[in-house]
């Protein structure tokens, strides 16, 4: 089956830019990463384009998060990765994006690893289907998976909430 | 009857009921339609699964320059290349794009090579060159300019070509690639200063190397010295080019005149970068001039990351070194378009000297360099150079 990857690109890249986004915080990286995912896609042109490029991008982020772990900055691309995502704002707006960033973050990271994927997956325009051949689950696991990652999600953030509310 | 799963519900509410096994996608659509216990449910779900999505949001990618798919396709047609299989590929090109154009050179071996071809500062980066003919460099663009002058020794009135070096033009914003594209040493050019200058500089008068007295513009002999020769007369800081701050060299009488700096008339023109050159936010922890080499000079400013690492900005502009060299400077100056500048102490030598899991980043800063490092991935440095006035 041939595939139309200039279709491919325009209703895929920008997504997998947003899934890499939220695995590595850093706007940058995530679109030099998804460009990495891409063009390995195009060599290899895989039939089945969208699970293999968010297969891709899943591991290319998971090796650049253990590269960041062993340089031992999390809590130092955190901060600069919320420099990078603001345009020029006032900064009691950029103060409040900080943080609502920093909260989605720590909300994710409540999650399991599988749940958070299929999460992110999802987020990012994928299928069941195909969020079923990205991670190995059964294509009836997903929605379970699902539901328990956005309830965990929320759970999370609403505590957070409540943190915040109390220290303010 | 048996009510739907949490799941099954969810896969409903994400219209991918026909993707579940078998016929469930179907069971779930009539039970849903008899059991007001599961559409009750089902209300309670969709309000989480939509407040899931407001927390997740949107991340904010509109300042993101996204490749064009012509972009990408060339990158994949072009070659893969061997062994390292991040080598060639789009993320190696990523991670280096705002590396110096020299990496893992040996310090020891950038200062050969420099010094090698006796023109002292002039010859800064004389191994970035481009193999074809030179040309003038064009505005917004990377160019390679010739520098040649007359001999005006005892050799007479011949023209010399003493190297070719690569004239990086355009001003990029701060945290913009660097476009230009220059070419790394190739392996047999880091063998050594004398093969490294007949691989740079085939203009080079023949049988010039180390040791040789190369005339620059009539005004200056500048003897080719290896850097260990250097240290022993103790023109040299150190073997790995560790700095000095100028306080530190006041035991060097003859260059007390040197050490006044910057000088009174330049003050104008170096205030402004000593007050714009600290990330907002982050604490300085010194600023001060240092000296890698006489008379090369950078204002370097550490500032304190939030995890207790250090970030260090050091600014490289044409205002350092112009007192010792001043009449090689002005050479310089009647041959390259001003505001370009190439040293020894170079973000390329600067790198070579970078410790373990430091990263630089290096950007147009004025009418010089900026070379940030700090133990941190180049993508956070560049992040926060964003915030630079």
């Amino acid at each position: 089956m041939s595939v139309d990857w200039g279709e491919v690109y325009r209703s895929t890249f920008e997504d997998l830019v947003r899934f890499l986004h939220r695995k590595v915080w850093d706007g940058e990286l995530a679109r030099d990463l998804a460009q990495e995912a891409f063009v390995r896609a195009l060599r290899h042109e895989p039939e089945q384009p969208r699970a293999w490029l968010f297969r891709v991008a899943m591991n290319l982020a998971r090796d650049e998060a253990r590269s960041v772990l062993r340089r031992k900055k999390h809590l130092a691309l955190l901060r600069t990765e919320a420099d990078a995502a603001r345009p020029v704002r006032g900064p009691d707006e950029a103060v409040l994006d900080e943080e609502r960033w920093d909260q989605v973050r720590r909300a994710l990271d409540a999650l399991t690893d599988k749940d958070r994927e299929v999460l992110l997956l999802w987020d990012a325009g994928l299928s069941y289907r195909e969020i079923a051949d990205v991670t190995e689950l059964a294509p009836g696991a997903i929605g379970t998976t699902l539901a328990r990652a956005r309830r965990r999600l929320v759970d999370a953030h609403g505590e957070m909430e409540k943190e915040r509310a109390a220290r303010n | 009857m048996r009510h739907v799963t949490d799941g099954d519900l969810h896969a409903y509410l994400d219209g991918a009921l026909d993707q579940l096994p078998d016929d469930r996608g179907s069971e779930v659509r009539e039970h849903l339609s008899v059991c007001p216990v599961c559409r009750e449910r089902l209300q309670d779900e969709e309000g989480l699964r939509s407040r899931a999505g407001e927390i997740l949001g949107h991340p904010p990618l509109e300042a993101l320059a996204l490749p064009s798919f012509e972009d990408l396709r060339e990158r994949a047609a072009a070659p893969e290349a061997g062994g390292d299989p991040h080598e060639g590929s789009a993320l190696e090109e990523a991670r280096t794009r705002y590396r110096g154009p020299i990496r893992g050179i040996p310090l020891a071996w950038a200062a050969t090579v420099v010094l090698a071809l006796g023109v002292g500062w002039m010859g800064g980066e004389v191994w970035r060159t481009l193999p074809q003919a030179p040309t003038l460099p064009q505005e917004g663009g990377a160019g390679v300019v010739n520098l040649t002058a007359p001999g005006a020794g005892a050799g007479g009135a011949q023209e010399s070509s003493v190297a070719e070096r690569a004239v990086p033009t355009g001003e990029p914003l701060p945290g913009e690639p660097r476009e230009e594209r220059l070419q790394e040493v190739p392996p047999e050019a880091r063998g050594g200063e004398a093969r490294g200058a007949d691989a740079r500089s085939g203009d080079l008068p023949a049988g010039a190397g180390r040791g040789d007295v190369i005339e620059v513009q009539g005004s200056r002999a500048l003897r080719a010295e290896s850097p260990a020769e250097l240290l022993e007369r103790g023109r040299m800081p150190a073997p790995s080019l560790a700095p000095q701050t100028l306080q530190a060299t006041g035991d060097l009488p003859a260059r007390e005149a040197e050490m006044r700096w910057p000088p009174a008339d330049a003050m104008d023109e170096v205030r402004p970068l000593e007050s714009s050159l600290a990330v907002p936010g982050l604490k300085v922890i010194s600023v001060e001039w240092e000296e890698w080499l006489p008379g090369e000079r950078a204002l370097h400013v550490r500032q304190l990351l939030s995890v207790g690492d250090t970030l260090e900005l050091r600014y490289l502009g044409l205002l350092m070194g112009m007192e010792p060299h001043e009449e090689a400077r002005a050479a310089m100056k009647a041959l390259v378009p001003e505001g370009t500048v190439d040293r020894p102490l170079s973000p390329a030598v600067l790198e070579a000297s970078l410790p373990p899991g430091w990263s630089q980043v290096e950007m147009r800063w004025g009418r010089g360099w900026l070379v940030a490092r700090a133990p941190l991935p180049e993508a956070s440095i560049k992040a926060l150079l964003r915030s630079l006035r």
